[in-house]
């Protein structure tokens, strides 16, 4: 009996809380977009016409037609192939930078922002580090580790991370003089369970906020650091080195930089909308 | 009610240090300034005072959420200053707490029933469905529905919210619950159902509450004895409604005095307090209150007064309590009954 | 002699996400100047849409609908202009608040924000402007007000706050002060000081006061004419001394009876009133208190009672008053 108006009671609430997020329609939007771009970057030996490294000097700089969808580069390979195999590195290279960064920085700022003694040397650290832009690091990092695709997220992780732990430290420091924290405290709770069980998922819209920034962001600084020459090394294809590909062509070609170009800002604004988004559903009252 | 200590403060202060400093010294706030008092078996004991007076600092403290900077606390009889880890943990099941803001003593993103369950987990009571079985007694003890379970915090209003706390005190059976100003956010109409929750819960559990507030009508309600407090310390403390009919210290009498009756016919004639309470930092010599009593001499102001039992278990902290509660004994207003809700 | 402050019929609407709801519907009430008028009511009830209605203070863009009169001394304050109504704020009616530490800038000293009151409304000299502002610290029982006067308000403790609020509201002597809640955040012995000025200033200003609060206790102390609201409608209204001794609507009753008094008896189970205040949106179509009411029957849920003169200006919302007589 007790059972059966349990059961009810908890599917009668997922229901409201599905409802809540459905009702999200920039949320939704977002998700759809980035599901959409995902399956596009996952999908890619299907969908690319050739493969990303064959090159055809006979077919060099041909404009979009219906054989090359997004035209053709200076090499003569097939930009839509190159546009979606780019798309799956770059999603990896943001999407694991953007991890990394969060779970690290989340760690660092619920500790720093729970205990004194960690807040002083951790925190200098961070402030530290945020002094320089975090393209100038990531290069940096990347020129003295050496170019590699793991070496670029490991070097974007150290730019980003110092932002996160501050988002997390900031909110922790609100969210452990709220009543709720003594109440548990009163109750026997030790420390792990107070920070983790309690503090961390009141603090995630921020920090999620703050990860879709960095996933987006990490996207954008990777192409920049290919245009530098300290991104994804040639002949891998990141939407970086595509666009690099393109510059010394774009007044003769002009689909080389625009459409890769449109589809990286496609990537971002999916983001962008998505972490607002989900920012707005995670919050129970629904507001 | 039986005679069986369980809570006892010995002497407890509480020191807090500020950052400015003052003659080279860092300054001192003594928010808990040498407290003793006993809480009996099923019995509540309320500590009131104004706003700064330390009576939360001293609630946290007993409690041993704040280690006090001087003193001793026992339970049961025994030293529980020491406590540490395991045992600090098993004390804790002992001891609850009720809070204030009904809003933000529930952890937003936990839905109530995981919220009421947690304290069995913590102290690995039961296995999951016992505990689910308990959270939902309890749920219904304090008059929510079992289908509310999985409801989170925001769904609730603010009585609800105070009872799903209640029930979170409750679970782990404490011998002792301290109620930090529990209905001080609540409607007015909402505020008596509350204390009669917290009325019956005591007679059918036989829990101890120390009762902190600042609302003198619901202390006179609620409390069997009621320690005053001014400034960091217990200027009175007695039963109930010897307080409210013979208050011994004037300060008592003036606080009594300023609370206003819900009936015209009964428009007080007050005991004019001057001025504010001082600054914590910057107390006044000797007695705490002289400054804005009525009846301070040149004594008040050199010396601190012993606390003194004018009567059977009637302590009060001035140098002129006998002469006073003489005084008291043939007019105080509060002693008439009251018009209020007849016909 | 014509009230000072006629409200007649005010309603308020406000849009939200579900709709329009009405925080504020059909409220009517008079002040006459030199009297103490309370407005009561728990959370929720609309006594401070009501205040801020009269006011014309409210979020515009979230009002919908606003009807009714609110004459101030032969002016309806709901029809007037914009211009207009700046004019009246602060130098006919003015206002204090709960919280005085957010209600003054911190940033300016106190004898400056009382200045300013007067600069927008009186064309003073900086001289005299100064010495008329310390005269409404001393007024208000400020110690050493030509000291204070250039204190900024953090470095007052919380009732000179308040007492410097209502210096600044009082500056331009205005006919008629709201004040909401003003002594809700303080301590039980300054509200009992803060009370007894606000009467005394009440007295040598002959203004009238539109006292809002859900402190029974402070309005009965000091009040001589009550409304009780109940979700944005008067359910009752009297001479305070009929409301509290005789209440008639079962709303006031349980009120009154809910707060511990010197003759409950310990242990004894306090009277409550049922349930708590519903949303605005779901209240029903008859009497809006039918839910929690204990003499409600089928009937009052569906009718929407009226608003009954009990004779001596008590008037009660209710069916079933020839139950609650005595």
């Amino acid at each position: 009996m007790s059972e059966q108006v349990l059961k009810e009671a908890r599917r009668e609430q997922r229901k409201v809380m599905l409802g809540a997020i459905l009702g999200q329609r920039v949320a939704l939007a977002g998700f759809f977009i980035m599901v959409l771009i995902a399956l596009l970057a996952i999908l890619a030996p299907v969908l690319a016409p050739q493969g990303p490294y064959d090159i055809n000097p006979l077919d060099r700089l041909l404009p979009p037609s219906p054989k090359h969808w997004f035209g053709t580069d200076s090499l003569g390979r097939d930009l839509l192939a190159r546009t979606l195999y780019g798309l799956r590195i770059s999603l990896t290279v943001g999407g694991e930078t953007a991890l990394l960064s969060t779970v690290i920085g989340l760690a660092l700022g619920l500790l720093s922002g729970y205990f004194r003694a960690v807040d002083n040397v951790v925190m200098r650290i961070c402030e530290g580090m945020m002094a320089i832009p975090p393209m100038l690091l990531a290069i940096a990092l990347v020129a003295a580790l050496g170019s590699s695709s793991e070496n670029v997220v490991l070097s974007m992780c150290v730019a980003y991370m110092p932002m996160v732990a501050r988002v997390a430290r900031a909110s922790t420091l609100s969210v452990k003089e709220q009543t709720f924290i003594e109440a548990i405290k009163s109750s026997g709770a030790g420390w792990p369970r107070v920070l983790f069980g309690h503090i961390a998922p009141n603090i995630m819209s921020p920090v999620i906020v703050q990860a879709t920034y960095i996933f987006a962001s990490a996207i954008i600084i990777e192409a920049a650091m290919s245009f530098l020459g300290a991104g994804v090394p040639p002949p891998d294809p990141s939407l970086g080195n595509v666009l690099y590909d393109a510059k010394s062509v774009i007044f003769k070609a002009w689909w080389t930089t625009v459409l890769p170009g449109l589809v990286m800002v496609l990537t971002v604004l999916g983001l962008n909308i998505l972490g607002d988004g989900v920012r707005d559903a995670m919050d129970p009252s629904g507001k | 009610m039986g005679e069986k200590v369980v809570l006892e403060a010995l002497g407890v202060s509480k020191f807090f240090y500020a950052r400015t400093k003052k003659d080279g010294k860092r300054q001192v706030v003594k928010a808990v300034d040498n407290v003793s008092f006993k809480v009996r078996e099923n019995e509540t004991f309320s500590l009131v005072g104004e706003s700064g007076c330390g009576k939360s600092t001293t609630g946290r403290t007993v409690m041993r959420l704040l280690e006090p900077t001087e003193g001793k606390v026992l339970f049961m009889g025994e030293n529980i200053m020491d406590r540490k880890g395991a045992s600090l943990k098993q004390l804790r099941r002992q001891m609850q707490m009720i809070f204030q803001d009904p809003y933000s003593s529930l952890n937003p993103r936990k839905a109530i029933g995981r919220i009421i369950e947690e304290p069995l987990e913590i102290h690995h009571i039961g296995n999951a469905s016992e505990r689910r079985e308990m959270a939902i007694s309890a749920l219904k003890q304090v008059g929510l529905r079992e289908d509310q379970f999985y409801r989170y915090p925001h769904e609730f209003s603010g009585g609800q919210k105070q009872r799903i706390g209640i029930a979170r005190a409750l679970i782990l059976e404490p011998k002792i619950l301290v109620c930090d100003e529990p209905v001080s956010a609540l409607d007015v109409s909402i505020q008596s159902q509350v204390l009669n929750l917290l009325q019956e819960i005591k007679d059918s559990s036989g829990v101890s509450l120390l009762f902190i507030s600042h609302n003198m009508s619901v202390i006179r309600y609620i409390s069997d004895r009621v320690g005053v407090m001014y400034l960091g310390r217990i200027v009175e403390e007695c039963e109930t409604a010897r307080l409210f009919r013979r208050p011994g210290h004037p300060y008592t009498k003036a606080l009594l005095s300023a609370v206003p009756e819900p009936s015209p016919n009964l428009r007080t004639e007050r005991v004019e307090l001057q001025g504010e309470v001082p600054s914590p930092l910057d107390p006044p010599s000797g007695c705490a209150f002289h400054n804005r009593c009525a009846y301070a001499t040149p004594l008040c102001s050199a010396k601190i007064p012993e606390r003194q039992e004018v009567e059977t278990e009637h302590y009060v902290e001035c140098h002129y309590a006998k002469e006073l509660l003489r005084v008291s004994q043939q007019s105080h207003v509060l002693a008439q009954p009251a018009v209020m809700g007849r016909r | 002699m014509a009230p000072l402050l006629r409200v007649d019929g005010l309603r308020t609407e406000f849009r939200t996400l579900r709709g329009s709801v009405t925080a504020v519907d059909g409220v009517s009430f008079e002040v006459e100047a030199g009297q103490m008028f309370g407005l009561v009511g728990e959370s929720g009830c609309g006594k401070s849409v009501t205040s801020q209605s009269i006011m014309r203070l409210y979020d515009e863009k979230k009002l919908a609908r606003h009807s009714g009169k609110a004459i101030l001394d032969g002016e309806d304050l709901l029809s007037v202009s914009q211009k207009r109504m700046r004019q009246i704020r602060g130098r006919d009616i003015s206002m204090i608040f709960q919280d005085a530490l957010s209600s003054l800038n911190p940033v300016f000293t106190i004898g400056w924000q009382i200045q300013e009151a007067l600069k927008m409304h009186q064309k003073l000299g900086k001289r005299e402007s100064r010495e008329r502002a310390i005269e409404m610290l001393r007024l208000t029982g400020i110690p050493s007000p030509d000291k204070r006067v250039d204190c900024y308000p953090h470095e007052l403790s919380g009732g000179m706050r308040q007492r410097a609020m209502i210096a600044m509201a009082l500056v331009c002597t205005p006919k008629l002060l709201i004040a909401d809640e003003p002594t809700t955040a303080l301590d039980v012995t300054i509200q009992a000081q803060i009370m007894e000025m606000i009467v005394d200033l009440k007295d040598r200003l002959n203004m009238g006061v539109l006292l809002i609060t859900h402190d029974l206790g402070v309005v009965a102390q000091t009040c001589s004419r009550v409304v009780v609201m109940y979700l944005g409608q008067v359910v009752e209204e009297g001479d305070s001394c009929d409301i509290f001794d005789n209440p008639r609507h079962p709303y006031t009753i349980g009120l009154l009876r809910s707060v511990p008094s010197v003759s409950t008896k310990k242990g004894d189970p306090l009277p409550v009133i049922q349930g708590s205040v519903p949303p605005l949106d779901k209240a029903g179509a008859g009497c809006r208190f039918a839910d929690r009411c204990p003499l409600a029957d089928e009937g009052c849920k569906i009718e929407p009672p009226a608003l009954v003169d009990l004779g001596g200006g008590q008037k009660a919302r209710c069916r079933k008053l020839d139950l609650t007589g005595g």
